[in-house]
């Protein structure tokens, strides 16, 4: 038995094993100490600590980039849940900050301005695991490949618009099942179109499931949301914006992590949707909004849409530093 | 029982690697099992498992609709009962390193005379892999691929509890913080149910992150023979409030009293069953 005493770190299987046991919880973003609080109190798994909450990035426009590791460190002095934060895509240096923070989690996230449009961060090279969206099984594999341990659907962050979330997560489900089918020389070609590594294609078509955890997120707002994304398959939610953008932020967040255990029941859930006061205004025409965060992929990202203008600053956010100088 | 009926495993699905246990059991030993979300659930199972995830949730989640006095119930009537890392916690009659936002700290279903540490090795960074002790009788295939995530440790026991495994490790920073308090405290005559973090940068004048490169060694022997970990490398984490770099300490992290088993690391997350096929022994042998 004593064999042994050596110890490994930084894993495949303790960086997807976080991820593991994050499943079925809920995580929320959050932009303070206190917020962060009231997350750990709500029952969140994890909190993601960042600067501003995709609705304001939305609505504020400017480069949006890693949050402060001062206030990423306040939060995670603050809190016994993991931590995780966002880093631009492809700006590795960001990743290697947050690492010296020692986060639990990083999100290789598009709802930050990219940073490079052709790459993204080659995230093997980290001891700390990365979470990545997806919008479809290829990217999703490809993320993987670029060790990724744990995927999201991207949905649309910052509408509280659920509708790309589904479409993601069902888009995922689909192409998963339509590998399970293939015969074994339909594989080689279905890599092809997925633009994805065959031995991963391989492992999605015997296991009938991706090799890391999928949770969603991109525009829950309410229990009912967490609830349909649990019952579409998914390991667990995100919640960004809903949460700290509606007007009793402490009775949704817990109202949202008993709706995502009890996804089933529709009598708990509706229970816990009683009474929560306003959700999130939201936006409904996300296809006419000038703000796409969902197609932004490294290697095929075109911009062909509007410059959104940047407002006025108004509340807390007018503190904080941005670095767009556009003008209005 | 009669020995007819076929066994069924439930498993705690709150919250964390739920299905990753029921497969592990169904592969692992072909037994059925159950997903045990409400009180109602419990009836007919012969045995649960507390699975890994986040303690604090848990605990939250699980405190409404009578959930909690329905475990607790279940856990006093005997039947074998297995807590993996934050399954462990729940199992545990004291608690320090809970969350110091909730009140009351981390709900505990209690059954076992331990004191636990949360997060004793750390935030993720210090996640790591080890070779643990095999459980009892299952010495073919040697030592066990222990999976520490974010992991608690065991501090101390009670005499009867069956001690099946530790390791030698130095505390994280936070957890070294509250260690300290901790002996303040039993020191000052105080019997220590439950203690929060405690915030170690309010402690200090404001934000000073000291030493980011930390050396994030675990550094661990299996237990066999204590190995003085080496101080000369813990002095150089410069903790804020950490005690005098002696701290480096065996902690327990694979128990077992009577029908009740608890492990610090995740055998949900391999593919060695062994802890889950001895589980389901303690299982049968309770039902004989």
């Amino acid at each position: 038995m004593s064999e042994s005493t050596e110890f490994k770190i930084g894993t495949t299987t303790v960086k997807k094993g976080l991820a593991q046991m994050l499943k079925g919880g809920v995580i929320m973003d959050v932009m303070n100490v206190e917020q962060a609080k009231i997350a750990e109190a709500a029952g969140a798994v994890a909190v993601m600590a960042l600067e501003r909450i995709p609705a304001d990035i939305r609505r504020d426009g400017g480069v949006a980039r890693m949050s402060d590791p001062a206030m990423i460190l306040e939060i995670k002095n603050a809190v016994t849940i993991p931590v995780m934060a966002k880093s631009r895509i492809g700006h590795y240096v960001e990743s290697q900050i947050l690492e010296a923070c020692e986060i639990d989690y990083i999100d290789e996230s598009e709802v930050l301005t990219m940073a490079d449009e052709e790459n993204h961060i080659d995230k093997n090279q980290f001891k700390v695991p990365f979470v990545c969206g997806c919008r479809n099984l290829g990217e999703a594999l490809r993320r993987i490949a670029e060790g990724a341990a744990m995927l999201r659907t991207k949905g649309e962050a910052g509408t509280g618009n659920i509708v790309e979330a589904v479409r993601h997560a069902r888009t995922v489900q689909k192409e998963i099942k339509a590998l399970t089918v293939m015969s074994k020389d339909e594989l080689f070609v279905a890599a092809k179109n997925l633009q994805a590594p065959y031995e991963l294609v391989k492992y999605v078509a015997d296991n009938g499931k991706l090799p890391v955890v999928n949770f969603a997120a991109g525009g829950v707002a309410t229990p009912a949301d967490a609830a349909l994304m649990m019952q579409l398959g998914m390991d667990g939610v995100f919640v960004g914006s809903g949460i700290f953008k509606s007007q009793n932020p402490a009775a949704r967040a817990a109202a949202i992590v008993r709706a995502t255990t009890h996804y089933n029941d529709p009598k708990v859930l509706m229970e816990v949707s009683t009474g929560l006061g306003p959700a999130m205004v939201g936006i409904s025409d996300i296809k006419g909004d000038p703000v796409n965060f969902r197609d932004r992929e490294g290697g095929n990202y075109t911009y062909d849409g509007v410059v959104p203008p940047k407002r006025d600053l108004h509340g807390p956010t007018e503190t904080q530093m941005y670095g767009s100088s556009w003008n209005k | 029982m009669s020995g007819e009926k076929e066994i069924v495993i439930g498993v705690l699905a709150l919250q964390g690697a739920f299905e990753e246990h029921q497969e592990c059991i169904e592969k692992g030993t072909g037994c059925k099992t159950i997903q045990v979300k409400t009180p109602a659930q419990l009836e007919g199972i012969d045995g649960i498992i507390f699975p890994g995830g986040e303690s604090t949730a848990m605990g939250l989640i699980g405190t409404v609709d009578g959930m909690w006095e329905a475990l607790k119930t279940f856990t006093k009537s005997g039947k074998p009962v297995w807590g993996t890392c934050a399954g462990m916690i729940l199992l545990a009659e004291r608690c320090v390193g809970g969350s110091a936002v909730i009140e009351n700290g981390q709900s505990l279903i209690g059954g076992l005379d331990i004191l636990v540490c949360r997060n004793y090795f750390g935030s993720q960074i210090s996640s790591f892999e080890m070779a643990t002790p095999c459980p009892p009788g299952f010495e073919e295939g040697g030592s066990y691929p222990g999976v520490f995530i974010r992991a608690p440790a065991i501090l101390t026991a009670g005499d009867d509890i069956e001690v099946l495994g530790k390791v030698v490790a130095t505390p994280c920073r936070q957890a070294a913080v509250v260690l300290r308090e901790l002996e303040n405290k039993i020191a000052n005559g105080e019997n220590v149910i439950m203690m929060g973090v405690v915030d170690a940068l309010e402690r200090k004048d404001g934000l000073k992150y000291v030493d980011v490169k930390r050396e994030n060694a675990v550094p661990a022997s299996d237990g066999e023979e204590k190995k003085d970990t080496s101080i000369a490398e813990m002095e150089k984490i410069e903790l804020p409030g950490a005690s005098d770099g002696t701290n480096a300490r065996e902690v327990i992290c694979a128990a077992r009293k009577n029908n009740t088993l608890i492990t610090a690391f995740h055998p949900e997350i391999t593919t060695d069953y062994r802890w889950h096929q001895y589980f389901f022994n303690m299982v049968k042998e309770s039902l004989q």
